[in-house]
């Protein structure tokens, strides 16, 4: 039997919340688990960006320096992982907490007691996956990927990771049954589909992709745990099996992934740019429409991740014009961003500064993305920095920006204070061009051939490398201004009106600031001029 | 239609309309994540 919101929210009631940890162990109110969402992923940004300093300087200078090459391995894959399951997702599943019941107008999430359970899954799953660096064999080091026979020499850890990687599956698939459940049935009267922000028309539409393919990925992973200890041959070339099946599995979840990560950005940029731009956003339906074909297309091009394995030159042809074909809707969606700017008033507050950098800066992550897509260039560009350089600038500078987009925009309504423009600005500036310095030099070292995943390279890679570290301390350094402008908003500031941005359009905003516990416990009347705006 | 029903509903007709609506979206969600996880694995197999 399920438990709704309206059955939790009298259990709740503030006389009788319990205090300190035990609050926040118990807690089944949508804003504080969306807090415990984010302080977690920006927890975990920090731990994967200490690994990724530690990769960047190993790779400062040719030769090996400072760590050993199989840790250098254990680094490359630990990042990964905590990056895209512990950083970015996470962020995006505590804006979804706590953003879509302020939006829609619900009270909170549909499913409150296994809201509470998908967030401390995650810092179980965590703490298991990190605990398997100081395991025998130390932990995993064959690329998050996973691909056999190569991750089956994985020491004692590989169970471990296995647990974890199904932790964080079933995590993410109740987050996603939650978001799906809240956004189908708890709307406020008159928030009709099309009605909808676009976060949580993107939102929807990203938690559809996380039902069907979190589960695929938690199969594939638990046929390598079978393959390894319980004598199965799924991958095993020498049992009758095939390990390139593993990696048509993995992609077939892998796509949609990149999509699970891309799509609620898309929702942020088109909820801040049409606000600093004091316009409506340009072409509301045809971005609905644009975000279901990517949704759609993202599951038949995985192809595209395996063009060097040796496939029919059919299947080679399918991926290639498939995934070519996804450049039609998001250049939709570029279009209407910058039709919403033209002519717009537009001011460059720090989410709007983060919002356009989104979009210019993940624009050129799409083009190395269509440069790739062309197989017979991808013979080429297989397996080197050029892959590297195209889906960071996709995931940082797109995904990683948007929700510092999103932070600085929401702020407001979560604290109740201003924060600091001039630290904002600043945190921006050296962040986008600390960005550009570690990765755009990443594209020349791909192209020139200097394979990704190896500590050390040949000479003629030194003067690239270099300057790429640079960016990283760069860009690394400049997110403890963004931890100082989040705490010093938490502690105080300026008080915070219920509308902080003039251009700003939502139900959320017609709250005060800070948001109260308890909101929309009686449904709000819903204008239809002021509903996405 | 079911919009303009529910523009007219009371608090408690609405709330328990959500309720069963939550239900029946869970079910579903919980057997299409079953069947995608099992159903690849006997794929797999298959082969």
């Amino acid at each position: 039997m399920s438990t709704t919101a309206d059955q939790i929210a009298p259990a709740h009631d503030e006389h009788h919340a319990p205090r300190g940890l035990l609050r926040w162990l118990t807690t089944t109110n949508h804003k504080e688990i969306g807090t415990l969402y984010l302080v977690f992923s920006l927890t975990m940004f920090f731990v994967g960006g200490t690994m990724a300093l530690i990769i960047r300087a190993e790779l400062f200078q040719p030769g090996l320096q400072i760590v050993e090459p199989y840790f250098f391995n254990q680094m490359t894959t630990m990042h990964a992982l905590v990056m895209i399951f512990g950083a970015v997702m996470p962020a995006f599943v505590g804006l979804a907490n706590w953003l879509i019941p302020m939006m829609i107008g619900a009270p909170d999430m549909a499913l409150p007691r296994m809201n509470n359970w998908s967030f401390w899954i995650m810092p179980f799953a965590f703490t298991l996956l990190l605990s398997t660096l100081f395991m025998d064999g130390g932990g995993p080091a064959g690329g998050w990927t996973l691909y056999p026979p190569l991750s089956l020499q994985t020491g004692a850890a590989f169970p471990f990771v296995i647990l974890a990687i199904h932790m964080m599956g079933v995590s993410s698939v109740m987050g996603a049954i939650n978001v799906i459940a809240t956004i189908l049935n708890l709307r406020a009267p008159g928030m009709t589909l099309m009605r909808m922000p676009l976060f949580v028309w993107t939102w929807l539409i990203t938690a559809y992709l996380l039902i069907a393919v979190m589960p695929v990925l938690a199969g594939a992973v638990t046929m390598l745990l079978t393959d390894k200890y319980f004598g199965t041959s799924f991958f095993n070339a020498a049992g009758g099996g095939d390990p390139v099946m593993f990696q048509h599995i993995f992609w077939f979840f892998g796509h949609p992934e990149v999509y699970i990560m891309i799509l609620p950005a898309f929702g942020i940029v088109s909820q801040i740019i049409p606000t600093f731009a004091r316009k409506p956003l340009f072409g509301y339906a045809s971005m609905v429409y644009a975000t279901a074909s990517i949704a759609f297309l993202s599951f038949i091009v995985w192809g595209h991740h395996m063009f060097t394995v040796g496939m029919p030159l059919a299947g080679e042809l399918f991926f290639m014009y498939a995934t070519m074909l996804i450049a039609v809707p998001t250049g939709v969606k570029v279009f209407n961003w910058m039709a919403t700017m033209w002519r717009g008033s537009m001011t460059f507050e720090t989410p709007m500064l983060f919002a356009v950098a989104f979009v210019v800066l993940f624009t050129i992550g799409g083009f190395s993305g269509l440069m790739l897509a062309i197989a017979p260039a991808d013979f080429q560009y297989q397996d080197t920095y050029f892959v590297v350089a195209h889906f960071h600038y996709v995931l940082v500078p797109g995904a990683v920006f948007s929700i510092m987009a999103a932070t600085y925009y929401w702020l407001p309504k979560w604290t109740g204070h201003m924060y600091d423009e001039k630290l904002g600005r600043l945190h921006f500036w050296c962040s986008a061009i600390g960005v550009n310095v570690l990765f755009f030099p990443q594209h020349f070292l791909g192209l020139a051939g200097m394979p990704r995943r190896i500590p050390d390279y040949a000479l003629q890679f030194a003067g690239f490398n270099m300057i790429s570290s640079i960016g990283a301390f760069l860009f690394g350094l400049s997110q403890l201004i963004f931890l100082w402008v989040v705490i010093k908003c938490i502690r105080g500031g300026e008080p915070a009106p219920a509308k902080p941005w003039e251009g700003a359009h939502g139900l959320e905003w017609t709250l005060p600031s800070p948001a109260p516990l308890h909101t929309f416990q009686t449904p709000p009347q819903i204008d239809p001029s002021e509903a996405h705006g | 239609m079911a919009e303009m029903a529910t523009m007219t509903m009371s608090d408690d007709d609405l709330r328990a309309r959500q309720r069963r609506g939550v239900r029946r979206t869970l079910l579903v969600l919980v057997l299409l994540v079953l069947a995608f996880y099992l159903g690849f694995i006997w794929l797999a197999a298959q082969r």
